[in-house]
């Protein structure tokens, strides 16, 4: 485990210097800077933060020294903390043991985590999204509607007993009930078409009306 | 008075009805001495000569020929329309021929009557696109119908087939006879009207165009047109007149059943186009029907295919919906329309009988190939036959750039131009249904796996190779063709009057 | 170089068809002729890329050629490529060699037919990028459809059938109403033009009015959107993909899924920009949606491949996303996205083979510490899902880095139009959101598979790659770098067609907005039909527009 994290460290020496602040350059651009790397695919849209150099240099140099400062103090404490005596632990272990337990836990950050996001987001993605919505109703839909044209299938079939009567009846009656409607429709003069137009509007009206070919063929 | 009668425009009937005597001739006088019981090879022969020849004389003699021709005091009409269907007709009769062959050896049946039957339907079919008059339309009707009766039957000792037959027989003379009752309004409107007593068709429609823009038609004409209509509309399976096609379907055999389903829709087209043009659906107030008609068709077709686990029924009831567009090419009534119904009935033709001929090929004697089940695997076994179902499946589905795709692209541009957008929309979304029952042959012949031993094709006949062949090329070719194929169609419509 | 668009398009069907005579036993022969042909068809298509003017935004390399048996009717073979199509192909050609080599040792059965099929696939989808016809167009989608439901039905896992079905069924109910939509555009050309054509530049020449538009537009897009896929029409991908063999699986992510946002950009976008500008919001957050949604469903799921096949969904949100902003960073991150994710994608694919070629199966609960078992595995197997995941320095960093500059251009724009927190900045937070998912169901994937402990004694002995197999990922590594280090290569060749495109939909924007409503529709399909319908003329209307363009049209139509 300690190789790959020499390498890591080695490559973070290295690494601080792809985009050095201009403070330092003195704003003269350095070629291997990834701001100027990353230039030219974000050419159009870059917001360009004004630099008022004389205003920021006193809190650059503040906030840069203090971040220095916490991390050099960190290793400082963690250091003292663990590899001197072991005093100092002990006493919070004794006198401040809740203290000691949450720092020791990570702030029970983890468990935290797990108990409030993740385990109900992948409760709600497993059988909220996964089964519900996917399954049950996305493929529910479509295979409702396979289902329906299979039972329309089978329902109009149950007219088709076999049975020679009731087939003569279907025709009988078919036509029937076309006379009807050519006696009420079409002889009589009520427009289906006009009544279907009225109902839809003009997008609607599809009964070989000779105006719509600009051109003849 | 003898009417005058040309007979040189009648020799492609005369020489089907000539084939069809010689075919019964050469089975009454074969001898019983001869090793093969059954003259098959002459009748085949025979048969497909006159077919071809038949077709022959039509591109040779009769297509030259400018504009239409009449002979038998205008009963009989000859042009380049009529031509067109004819020839259409006589191809897929042919290939539907050739599929006989084994399968009338398989079930032991003479060749002889079966084989006239069927050229004397031809001859039917022939003489109906070539009418011009109410009685010959009725008699070239029978002519067709009655041999379809007894061929639909002709597996004697199979119950389903001879229901097929009695079913046939009778709701086809139940269609006939009310179709005979609108003609005889229409014959009486016409002598009404006119004042002069006629039978001829495209008469009585001037008069009734006229008489409706005048608003002088009388009720019963608006009857009769429409009565007239039913028995039509019952030969090219439009509900309500479809009943009978699942049953006789499934129940005729194989061979038949494809013949059927193509031919008869092809002349019923044929007819509906010469005589049920836009002018005369519009007087008679039968737009709206034929609309409806048409679009509950393509409906009712493509959903109830979706549940059957017979593939001959399934393809009954697919033919059911290519009925359907084919009505729709028919509304359209404007040439390109015309057009695209005869192009959509040759696409069809070749795509059908392609799917027939695989089930037939794939079946030996005593064990048809019917259901989807006995179809599994065997696109696995039989590569190049699964391979031509594909493309029927496809073509059929209307998948470019098979012939079928283009079919349906003509009929719907003729419909869209003529504004029936709406029907266009139908015709389309049923299209999408039709992809699950086109998918499964498919599907069951290569992705699933037998559970018993498939059967061989070793050693079947030549004859249903050749059909099987000359359907699955023609169904490509004509697809990566489509628009020189459909100028020639186009050609051939312009010399129907009124277009 | 005049003919090159049809050689790149056909050389993997004379392949195909080289196939077809060779022996059905010789299973070498077999594969290499399929991947030499695929190599050739890499190699062919390497001159476009040199040849490629960035500077010309229309189509290079045109090749138009007549249908012949097609004439007057408006089918011209027409080939072009441009800066939006230029990827894409190359992406299809590279994937080409990378599938069959990866396909070498875990087809079953029936390899003629196995690699016939993947031949054949190439040709289809090479011709849908290059058409230039609309009809073309339709016939190579369509016949796209016919080798993927062979490859998944036939060489599938348990589930194929349904998986295959559910896959045509879904493609061909979008496509029909695609096809609804091309007649009536067909017959809207000649009712407005006199002419019968479906060529890509005769139909940007249509005057739609909005009404008619967002009709042909939402039949457009319910059938892209299939494809896509976009929530909530995207069940069929997890089936299909988990089912199909692994090269069904690349493939079809690595291409088959561009096909659809391929034309929403090529087609659905530039032909009805009024109704784009209308349905933007709703595509954004259906995009939105389908991303966060895609990774939450992810994580949860059990099977390796279901997880990247959501993975899929959520990654198509994110070009969806940059695609619909409308700005040229959303759509450059858009397209590079397309690429990165055939990439990226693909290559997760192939390693889910590779494991699955070993064990037989994709349960994560079934592995465990394979770190310690197949070091090389790891590595690349970790390397790929971050770079699917955006780590800096890989392809998916620079493509979603754009997509969400682009969105949130967008959101500025809109919230400063007036909408509200939620349709603009909410967005764009979730769409965020999602890369923070991504990362998540990616490595929690990674910690259960590759580290802690063995699960499985036999899997203690699996072998690591081996050289073919590293040879399959060398160039798919090679790309992921190339293309996260140096994107510039890549966006400066698309950079200029990006910027023209979207100030063509813009302009179409303002132009709808001066059209009345309903021309276009049956009645009323040209000014001319439209005048006589509602006895304005052309003038009239124009004249009548409350703006200055207004009144500039109607100087125009008056000359």
């Amino acid at each position: 485990m300690t190789v790959p994290l020499m390498i890591l460290g080695a490559l973070s020496i290295v690494g601080g210097f792809l985009s050095i602040p201009p403070i330092f350059t003195g704003h003269k651009s350095i070629d291997f800077s990834l701001h100027h790397w990353l230039h030219p695919v974000l050419a159009n849209a870059e917001v360009h933060i004004k630099p008022d150099l004389a205003a920021n240099h006193g809190i650059e140099w503040g906030l840069m020294a203090l971040s220095v400062a916490v991390a050099l103090g960190s290793i400082g404490l963690a250091w003292f903390y663990y590899s001197g005596k072991d005093k100092l632990r002990d006493f919070f272990q004794l006198n401040l043991p809740r203290l000691h337990n949450l720092l020791w836990n990570k702030w029970f950050v983890d468990e935290i985590y797990e108990a409030t996001l993740i385990k109900p987001l992948v409760f709600f993605s497993r059988e909220g999204l996964w089964r519900i919505v996917d399954e049950v109703i996305i493929d529910g839909t479509v295979n409702v509607i396979a289902e329906g044209g299979k039972l329309t299938a089978i329902w109009v079939g149950k007219l088709q007993s076999g049975d020679l009567r009731s087939a003569a009846a279907v025709m009988a009656i078919g036509l029937a009930i076309i006379i009807a409607l050519v006696g009420i429709f079409g002889v009589s003069g009520l427009d289906l078409a006009e009544l279907w137009a009225d109902v839809c509007g003009e997008a609607c009206s599809g009964d070989g009306a000779a105006a719509l070919d600009g051109g003849a063929h | 008075m003898i009417p005058q009668m040309d007979f040189t425009l009648m020799v492609p009937e005369l020489v089907l009805i000539a084939s069809g005597i010689l075919v019964l001739m050469a089975d009454a006088f074969w001898p019983r001495s001869h090793p093969d019981h059954d003259p098959r090879g002459v009748t085949l022969g025979i048969t497909l000569v006159g077919l071809l020849a038949a077709i022959g004389y039509i591109e040779l003699r009769l297509w030259p020929l400018e504009g239409s021709q009449t002979t038998f005091e205008g009963l009989f009409l000859v042009d380049r329309f009529a031509l067109a269907f004819k020839v259409v007709v006589l191809f897929g009769t042919a290939l539907c021929a050739l599929l006989c062959d084994t399968w009338l050896k398989n079930q032991r049946l003479q060749t002889g009557a079966f084989l006239a039957l069927v050229l004397f339907a031809s001859t039917g079919m022939l003489y109906l696109v070539s009418a011009t008059d109410m009685v010959m339309l009725f008699v070239a009707l029978e002519l067709m119908s009655i041999p379809m009766y007894c061929l639909a039957a002709s597996l004697r000792w199979d119950d389903r087939s001879v229901e097929a037959g009695v079913k046939y027989l009778v709701l086809g003379s139940f269609a006939t006879a009310i179709m005979l009752m609108g003609f005889a309004f229409l014959y009486a409107f016409g002598g009404v009207y006119t004042g002069e007593a006629t039978t001829r068709i495209d008469v009585i429609a001037q008069a009734a165009v006229a008489a409706g823009a005048a608003g002088e038609l009388p009720g019963y004409a608006y009857l009769g047109g429409l009565l007239a209509l039913v028995g039509l509309l019952f030969k090219i399976s439009a509900v309500p007149f479809h009943m009978w096609t699942p049953d006789v379907y499934e129940g005729a055999p194989t061979a038949i059943t494809a013949w059927m389903s193509v031919v008869v829709k092809t002349v019923t087209a044929a007819v509906l186009l010469r005589f049920f043009g836009p002018e005369l659906l519009d007087a008679l107030a039968l737009e709206p029907v034929l609309w409806a008609i048409a679009a509950l068709t393509m409906f009712l077709g493509n959903t109830m295919a979706l549940t059957q686990d017979n593939v001959k029924r399934m393809l009954a009831y697919s033919s059911v919906a290519h009925g359907g567009y084919m009505l729709v090419g028919v509304l359209a009534g404007s040439a390109a329309g015309a057009a695209a119904v005869l192009w959509y009935a040759g696409a069809y033709t070749v795509a059908t009988i392609a799917a027939f001929a695989v089930l037939i090929f794939l079946s030996r004697a005593g064990h048809e190939v019917e259901t989807f089940d006995d179809l599994r695997g065997l696109g696995t076994k039989h590569v190049w036959l699964g391979a031509i179902m594909a493309i029927s499946m496809l073509s059929l589905l209307g998948i470019p750039p098979l012939a079928g795709f283009f079919g349906k692209f003509a009929i719907f541009r003729a419909a869209v131009s003529e504004g029936y957008v709406i029907l266009t929309v139908i015709g389309v979304l049923t299209s999408a249904v039709s992809v699950a029952y086109y998918l499964r042959p498919i599907v069951v012949m290569f992705m699933l796996d037998r559970h018993d031993e498939a059967p061989s094709v070793a050693g079947k006949d030549w004859s249903v190779k050749v059909s099987l062949g000359i359907a699955a090329i023609a169904t490509v070719l004509l697809g990566l063709m489509p628009s020189t194929s459909l100028d020639l169609a186009l050609e051939s419509v312009k010399a129907l009057a009124g277009l | 170089m005049d003919h090159i668009l049809s050689i790149v398009t056909f050389v993997p069907l004379v392949g195909a068809l080289a196939l077809v005579f060779t022996p059905k036993d010789n299973e070498n022969a077999i594969k290499w002729v399929a991947f030499l042909t695929t190599l050739a068809g890499f190699a062919v298509s390497l001159p476009l890329v040199f040849g490629f003017d960035a500077a010309n935004t229309g189509m290079q390399f045109v090749q138009v050629y007549d249908w012949v048996g097609a004439k007057d009717w408006g089918f011209t073979v027409g080939f072009g490529l441009d800066g939006l199509s230029l990827w894409l192909v190359m992406l299809t050609t590279f994937l080409g060699p990378i599938v069959v080599a990866g396909s070498w040792t875990n087809v079953e059965k029936r390899h003629k037919e196995f690699f016939f099929w993947v031949l054949v696939l190439q040709t289809f989808m090479i011709g849908t990028f290059l058409a230039t016809n609309l009809a073309v167009f339709y016939v190579f989608w369509e016949l796209m459809l016919i080798p993927m439901f062979f490859l998944i039905g036939v060489w599938g896992g348990s589930e194929r059938i349904y998986a295959t079905v559910k896959f045509f069924i879904y493609t061909v109910v979008g496509s029909m109403l695609l096809l609804a939509a091309i007649f009536y555009l067909y017959w809207l050309h000649h009712a407005q033009f006199g002419v019968w054509s479906l060529n890509y530049a005769d139909l940007m020449n249509l005057e739609i009015g909005l009404k008619v538009q967002t009709w042909l537009f939402l039949a457009f897009a319910v059938g892209f959107a299939v494809k896509v896929p976009m929530f909530p029409l995207h069940t069929w991908l997890p089936d299909a993909h988990t089912q199909a063999p692994t090269a069904g699986s690349v493939i079809l992510a690595g291409v088959l899924l561009k096909m659809g946002t391929y034309g929403f950009l090529r087609l659905g976008m530039p032909l009805f920009p009024g109704a784009v500008e209308e349905w933007t919001p709703v595509f954004m957050a259906l995009s939105v949606i389908g991303i966060i949604y895609g990774a939450l469903v992810a994580m949860v799921q059990p099977d390796m491949k279901k997880l990247v096949a959501y993975s899929s969904v959520s990654h198509m949100g994110y070009i969806m996303l940059g695609v619909f902003a409308l700005n040229q960073q959303g759509v450059e991150g858009g397209i590079l996205q397309m690429l990165n994710h055939g990439i990226s994608t693909g290559a997760l694919f192939l390693l889910v083979g590779v494991i699955y070629e070993r064990t037989h199966t994709r349960r994560i609960w079934d592995y465990g510490g394979l770190a310690k078992v197949m070091p090389v595995y790891t590595v690349l197997f970790i390397l790929v899902a971050l770079s699917s995941a955006g780590l800096p320095g890989t392809n998916g960093f620079v493509g979603e880095f754009l997509t969400l500059l682009g969105a949130f251009q967008w959101a500025t724009a809109e919230s400063a139009a007036g909408a509200g927190f939620l349709m603009s900045f909410g967005l764009v937070a979730g769409a965020a959101l999602g890369v923070i998912l991504g990362a998540v169901y990616l490595l929690w994937m990674i910690e259960r598979v590759f580290f802690g402990k063995v699960l499985q004694e036999k899997n203690n002995h699996l072998k690591d790659m081996n050289t073919r197999e590293l040879a399959v990922f060398a160039p798919l590594v090679v790309m992921i770098f190339w293309m996260g280090l140096f994107p510039n290569y890549f966006i400066d060749k698309m950079e200029p067609t990006v910027v023209a495109w979207i100030a063509d939909v813009e302009d179409g924007e303002e132009a709808t907005a001066l059209l009345p409503a309903d021309l276009g529709a049956p009645g009323t399909a040209s000014w001319a039909a439209w005048s006589e319908q509602t006895g304005v003329s052309q003038q009239e209307w124009l004249a009548q527009l409350p703006t200055d363009a207004g009144d500039a049209a109607a100087e125009g139509a008056n000359r």
